[in-house]
């Protein structure tokens, strides 16, 4: 197996615990490689197994057959305490955004900083010029619960791309965004595969569909990720 | 689980996280604090006891030889035990001491007319007192404005109070009264040139067994010798006694440290969304155990402070001091009790083996159970927001 940069997806199966016997398996030998510096956008019905395919991407999930690698090393045959240390390189937007509601939105950020072992001088430098990026630079001090949907959005996306991580998955990140705000999201991520990160996107979101931005598409359907063109 | 530096940023998070949840971390800093306070008391007040015994009984002397008779304790000629005792290789120093029990006002007290009875350090600052007068120890009389002083043995006896026993020496002058030579003998019914008994000083302390015999032999009369070694083994007896009565009453603390690790281990369960989530942020389970343990540590380390502190306090300055000696012993007649390093070391190290060491190992155990997960089914355990 060539190191291939990037990730990439081999044969890749997943069906839920109990559920081996069930008709159809969430993913059925998925093949598929995301590169670095590219925008991928995955599209696909509600359902459809978009988040379960971020959450193998992840590490948070291991897929029943087939596998990961990740910069052509095989993430998900890793014991748990290896795939812990090399989510460090992830970041992540959960569709439910996952925020700790009653720690502030800069609080929120440490969180995936902390462990990095960064100084302190750093993490706030980045931390306050990644507030400014999302349009948040006002609201850092408060609760995460204070914030509006949209906002609480914004603070998950900047989660995932504060400590700039070498791979950034994000599940439906502009679903309660309004066009403007959608746009500079998308920017970001450019910006982030501009610097050498994949980028993978799921979405059912109009404004992504049409988005120039991304480099390729797919479609998740019956468990199969097929290539799609672009509209 | 090696810190540096580098784990800065990790203690900060770790106090963060103590002030998600004020409310319930004092009540848990509460109940360590209580729970090192009970222990710490117990085992002071035993440790104490047994050091300031110690130092007392290192300044008595090696032997103490008594005449008895058919009607048990007698007096005996000063010269004639002197003399026995000096023909003894390896009795050093025998002095004849006057000394004997009398009635007081507030009950027996112990009468002592010449200084080889009382420690050299009790009797700085104070001048011996003359025919007529007396120093006397704290227990001897309920009202200290009062300066007469009563006593009653084979003779009654009006004395004037002089002076007192420092507290400190309280151990052994509690029931003390000095007084002059010929008051004692008069007091005591003795005759000019008795002694009440002789102490005597060994050249090697391992020979005590050995001239005990010896010193027997010598005397043309019956005696009863003591050891330094029958004191300090009665009193480590009594010390053990005290250790047991200590950790009897340590059981309700012992229950509510069952009870806070308990509840250590519980409060787990509740974290598993918040583990998963640090989890899927690049948390390891190494960085997770860290933070658990530095947020324990900084939770625990001043309610051991104020836990001990507070227990210093009660055993050893009053009035607190006599309430915990009521509550150990059943009586509030305290000497003032004192403290070496080891005895505070090991007092230390019994509180870290009753308290720190479980309290961490609950938030250990506990912790590598919940995050040991895969960090999906930890997020899906709690709902989100």
């Amino acid at each position: 197996m060539e190191l291939t940069p990037g990730l990439t997806c081999h044969r890749l199966d997943f069906h839920w615990p109990g559920d081996r016997s069930a008709k159809r398996p969430v993913l059925a030998s998925v093949d598929a490689r995301f590169a670095p510096g590219r925008l991928t956008l995955i599209t696909g019905e509600t359902g459809a197994g978009k988040s379960t395919l971020l959450h193998l991407l992840a590490g948070l999930l291991r897929p029943t057959g087939g596998e990961i690698r990740a910069d052509g090393r095989p993430v998900s045959r890793w014991p748990s305490s290896h795939r812990d240390l090399w989510r460090r390189n992830m970041g992540i937007v959960f569709q439910h955004l996952a925020l700790v509601p009653d720690l502030s939105a800069a609080e929120n950020l440490l969180l995936p900083l902390v462990p990095r072992k960064m100084a302190w001088s750093g993490m706030q430098e980045q931390i306050h010029e990644r507030l400014v990026d999302a349009d948040l630079a006002d609201l850092g001090q408060f609760p995460a619960r204070e914030l509006s949907g949209g906002q609480r959005q914004r603070l998950a996306m900047t989660r995932a791309l504060v400590g700039s991580p070498r791979f950034i998955l994000a599940d439906e990140p502009t679903a309660f965004q309004d066009d403007d705000h959608a746009r500079r999201m998308i920017a970001q991520l450019q910006t982030a595969a501009d610097e050498g990160a994949v980028i993978v996107v799921c979405s059912q979101d109009p404004r992504l569909k049409g988005s120039a931005a991304f480099h390729h598409r797919c479609h998740l359907a019956s468990g199969t990720l097929v290539r799609s063109n672009p509209p | 689980m090696k810190f540096s530096l580098k784990e800065y940023p990790l203690l900060v998070w770790a106090a963060r996280d103590i002030l998600r949840r004020p409310g319930r971390e004092l009540l848990v800093s509460a109940c360590l604090a209580s729970v090192t306070f009970l222990i710490a008391v117990a085992l002071l007040f035993s440790q104490a006891m047994e050091t300031t015994w110690n130092q007392l009984m290192a300044r008595a002397p090696d032997l103490i030889v008594r005449r008895i008779d058919a009607g048990g304790w007698a007096p005996m000629p000063a010269e004639a035990a002197v003399a026995a005792a000096t023909s003894v290789p390896g009795a050093l120093a025998p002095t004849p001491r006057l000394w004997g029990v009398a009635t007081g006002p507030q009950g027996p007290v112990t009468v002592v007319a010449s200084p080889g009875v009382i420690p050299e350090t009790t009797q700085q600052g104070l001048t011996p007192p003359v025919s007529g007068q007396a120093i006397v120890g704290q227990g001897v009389t309920g009202d200290t404005r009062d300066r007469r002083l009563i006593l009653t043995g084979q003779d009654r006896l009006q004395l004037t109070i002089i002076g007192t026993f420092p507290a400190e020496t309280g151990l052994a002058t509690h029931d003390l009264v000095w007084m002059a030579p010929a008051d004692a003998r008069r007091l005591l019914g003795l005759s000019p040139g008795q002694t009440s008994d002789l102490a005597v000083n060994l050249f090697h302390e391992e020979e005590e067994a050995a001239i005990q015999a010896d010193l027997a032999d010598a005397f043309p009369w019956p005696v009863r010798i003591t050891g330094r070694s029958d004191g300090v083994l009665r009193h480590h007896q009594r010390a053990v006694h005290m250790g047991g009565i200590a950790v009897v009453a340590c059981v309700p603390a012992i229950l509510a440290l069952v009870w806070i690790v308990a509840g250590t281990a519980a409060t787990g369960s509740n974290q598993q969304a918040h583990w998963g989530l640090l989890k899927s942020l690049g948390w390891t389970t190494g960085d997770l155990v860290r933070l658990q343990i530095s947020r324990a540590v900084l939770l625990s380390a001043p309610a051991l402070a104020a836990g001990l502190a507070s227990a210093h306090a009660v055993v050893f300055y009053p009035p607190a001091a006599g309430i915990a000696a009521w509550w150990i012993t059943g009586s509030q007649r305290l000497p003032a009790l004192v403290l070496n390093r080891s005895g505070a070391m090991i007092t230390l190290l019994e509180i870290a083996a009753l308290v720190i060491i479980p309290y961490l190992a609950a938030v250990f155990l506990a912790t590598v159970k919940q995050v040991a997960n895969e960090p999906w089914h930890q997020m899906m355990a709690d709902p989100w927001n």
